[in-house]
């Protein structure tokens, strides 16, 4: 996944290349973003994401820029100019200033087409080897033969043990919370005295040695989107060359 | 194919001219479309029996009840698929018709060129499952959606396309009709043999079992290798949906 960012400001552009980079880390997804201008040259070819910035944009962006896995995503502060972007087919349009969680819920969204960018983990299972994408992998429990993981559609059991397969993971985006648990950081939505919720809904018990630790490492993980993505009124004063 | 397609407004006047626009639109292009009309968004609602059962829903935003805006939150709880397309006199909610996804965002009086270029749009990313295979048979061509092959078999110097209804017989190669589905739902198991994987029911022995009870040979040697390819076709498949 690359991703194009053309904002009006250099900071905006700035901002919104550090938030995509950090959900790339986050999810597992091979990718980079980067700042791009019609006057730093033509549009690259292998870019899969491009973000515009139809407020003060001196010209449309590059057309037809969709078919598989290529995304256009807008931003703007008006209704006339939202309804004005249809004629772009964007696959979607942000409202300014950009919030993080419409931000990640839009990437979340264009995942399925970047199967080949998922940094994914081979698991045996029923004799099968299947590949687990590790943005699809919510957690991963220890069991009586091996262990169990927990995917965002399925359960899938593998005779290899928890341990073996926590070497094999991120240590950045996954996280040991207890002997018999392993937790992925990005599905992390609550933290509490003595457990920690993920997106799909399970609460997932911490344990009692490492539990300020583990407590402190998935705030840390919530508190890492906050600020990424500063509201506009951050954003005055003189504006800085673009990257 | 054939699509359905859904018009919700409150005013009847309204309501008569958009569906005669949609119905010159699909005439002329040669599609079979189904429409049905609602007066409210609750009316719609009510109606939603499965995701997909309407393709395109063309939506006014000012109702009594329910807005358009409010209805459209609603459908995408149960229905991702549904293009939305606000028809509308208000030109104020196009930020929010964002968030719910909409395809298009028509603003009253609409022309039927506003309609034309809207489904247009639609007809040129419909869903894979809407996507024809064109084929030339029985002295003429026609057009067999995807989605109703089963499964195609070569037999001599012909392909014998398997649909849930009938089979259609066509002179041509698998690899030429591989390439002109260009779907990853299509899976080459065999030499004379290409399956729909949505078709799948399991695999016995050495054959994929469909979901009709018919079996279609899986090529020796690369059983196991074609067996972790369809589970993980079926994650990929499921995942994405998610």
């Amino acid at each position: 996944m690359r991703a194009a960012v053309c904002m009006s400001g250099g900071r905006e552009s700035a901002a919104l290349c550090r938030a995509i980079r950090l959900w790339s880390d986050m999810t597992c997804v091979r990718g980079e973003a980067f700042p791009w201008s019609p006057e730093r040259g033509p549009l690259p070819d292998d870019v899969s994401v491009l973000f515009w910035d139809m407020d003060g944009a001196s010209a449309p962006p590059p057309e037809r820029f969709d078919g598989p896995g290529r995304f256009l995503f807008l931003c703007a502060s008006a209704s006339q100019t939202a309804i004005e972007s249809y004629a772009l087919h964007p696959a979607g349009l942000f409202k300014k200033p950009i919030r993080m969680d419409a931000l990640r819920q839009a990437l979340d969204r264009c995942v399925g087409a970047w199967w080949n960018d998922l940094e994914q983990m081979e698991v045996l299972c029923g004799g099968l080897r299947r590949q687990i994408p590790l943005y699809g992998l919510l957690w991963v429990e220890s069991c009586q033969h091996g262990s169990l993981l927990h995917t965002s559609w399925e359960r899938i059991q593998t005779r290899e043990p928890l341990r073996d397969l926590a070497a094999r993971l991120p240590a950045g985006a996954f996280l040991r919370c207890q002997r018999s648990f392993l937790i992925n950081l990005y599905h992390v939505r609550e933290v509490s005295q003595d457990s920690v919720v993920l997106s799909s809904g399970d609460r997932i018990p911490v344990g009692r040695r490492v539990r300020a630790g583990v407590l402190e490492s998935c705030r840390d993980a919530l508190r890492l989107w906050d600020d990424v993505l500063p509201p506009a009124e951050r954003d005055g004063g003189v504006e800085p060359a673009l990257e | 194919m054939e699509l359905a397609i859904a018009v919700c407004d409150d005013l009847r006047e309204e309501r008569g001219s958009l569906a005669k626009m949609i119905h010159d639109c699909c005439r002329q292009r040669g599609i079979d479309a189904r429409l049905r009309l609602f007066a409210s968004g609750e009316e719609l609602l009510s109606a939603i029996r499965r995701p997909g059962q309407f393709h395109v829903l063309f939506l006014d935003v000012y109702m009594p009840g329910l807005s358009g805006v409010e209805t459209a939150r609603r459908l995408r709880r149960v229905d991702r698929s549904c293009a939305v397309i606000f028809a509308t006199t208000s030109t104020d909610h196009g930020l929010e018709s964002f968030e719910v996804e909409a395809s298009d965002y028509l603003v009253k009086p609409i022309q039927q060129e506003d309609v034309d270029r809207a489904m247009d749009w639609f007809l040129e990313h419909a869903p894979k499952e809407l996507r024809p295979l064109s084929v030339y048979a029985e002295r003429e061509w026609m057009d067999i959606p995807l989605a109703s092959i089963l499964y195609i078999e070569i037999l001599g110097h012909h392909a014998h396309i398997h649909t849930g209804t009938r089979d259609v017989v066509v002179r041509r190669g698998i690899d030429d009709l591989a390439s002109a589905i260009d779907s990853e739902d299509f899976l080459r198991c065999h030499r004379s043999y290409l399956v729909n994987l949505n078709y799948v029911r399991g695999i016995e022995g050495s054959d994929f079992r469909l979901t009709d009870g018919s079996r279609v040979p899986i090529r020796t040697g690369e059983l196991a290798a074609l067996r972790s390819q369809f589970v993980n076709w079926t994650y990929r498949k499921t995942w994405a949906r998610v």
